[in-house]
């Protein structure tokens, strides 16, 4: 449900984006955090259900992942963090406590669009 | 091929509809809190602790989100205080756009404060907000300790975090500590406000914080 949303956000935004009537959305390419709690799948699935019999008929939804970083508090190493990854609470390297940063991310990054 | 930008944040339209309840919400004197937690957290007992516990002075209502049916606001109608139903038919979240015809139905007026009490769900109303002044996460004991490392981005995006059902502590296997590394890794300054909804303890230290709300503006 939730993804359905999100999936017909995108075709507002993208169709209100275009810079004629005329113009047919081809592409669609999204920034996603891991964090965002979409997932990708899923958006696509709902994408290409709403988009029939719109200009957006058809289009391509990219969806690109952006990782979280998690960092330690007491020596700043840092590494990426994905949802699909065990949250450490810990470095592993010397052991001081983790703080995980970014990851909300959820913006379209640029419409692909023919024009007749 | 052209590359329009149509701008940025996917959520845009309803962020700017949350945007406008905030300052319709402001105009009124009322600071909303948007209660979020998985079902059964203690959503609604909370709020109707709070309810009992803030000054009389202060107004107090409640916007209800469910999926079906109206049994916590024919419950907080029934104890004296206004609340209204929203219900998202299957819908995991409230939207900025649902409240905004709440608080019309609402009608309620501050100085005071509105509980808003979300879809429970530890996922997606953390992308959607409301108009609120504040977020405030339920978490309860029997959901386990590691309820911060499961679900980062709710425990992430929250201004304070509720450990509700503390009576439960001495019969279940919760680790406190485990808790609060979770939660700091997170969210570096949500306070955590221990309670017991059954037996009320905390609820006042809780009420007090909220209370505070009411004096200040939305920044």
């Amino acid at each position: 449900m939730h993804e359905s949303s999100i999936a017909q956000a995108i075709l507002d935004t993208a169709l209100k984006g275009r810079p004629s009537g005329n113009a047919r959305i081809t592409r669609v390419n999204v920034v996603i955090g891991t964090l965002s709690g979409v997932d990708a799948e899923c958006l696509r699935l709902y994408f290409n259900e709403i988009t029939a019999n719109t200009p957006a008929a058809g289009a391509e939804l990219n969806v690109k992942t952006e990782p979280a970083t998690l960092i330690c508090r007491s020596c700043g190493r840092s590494t990426p963090y994905t949802s699909a990854d065990m949250l450490q609470l810990t470095c592993p390297s010397c052991g001081g406590p983790h703080r995980l940063e970014g990851g909300n991310s959820m913006y379209i990054e640029s419409v692909e669009v023919e024009e007749p | 091929m052209k590359k329009p930008d149509p701008g940025k944040s996917i959520l845009s339209a309803n962020d700017e509809q949350a945007r406008k309840n905030l300052q319709r919400l402001e105009a009124l004197h009322l600071a909303a809190v948007n209660v979020m937690a998985s079902p059964g957290a203690g959503k609604t007992s909370l709020i109707v602790q709070l309810l009992k516990h803030l000054p009389e002075n202060l107004s107090r209502g409640v916007i209800e989100g469910d999926v079906a049916g109206s049994i916590d606001t024919d419950y907080i109608r029934s104890l004296g205080f206004p609340a209204t139903q929203i219900n998202t038919g299957g819908g995991c979240h409230l939207t900025a756009s649902m409240v905004e015809q709440a608080i019309t139905t609402l009608g309620l007026a501050g100085p005071g404060l509105l509980f808003i009490e979300n879809i429970g769900n530890l996922i997606c109303p953390a992308a959607y907000r409301l108009g609120e002044r504040i977020r405030v996460l339920v978490s309860s004991v029997p959901e386990g300790d590691d309820k911060p490392r499961k679900y980062p981005a709710m425990f992430a995006q929250v201004d304070a975090i509720i450990l509700n059902k503390i009576d439960l502590l001495a019969h279940l296997d919760f680790n406190e500590h485990n808790f609060q590394a979770g939660v700091r890794v997170v969210n570096e300054t949500a306070p955590i406000f221990r309670v017991s909804c059954r037996t009320a303890e905390g609820i006042d230290t809780l009420a007090e914080w909220l209370r505070q709300l009411t004096t200040t503006r939305s920044k």
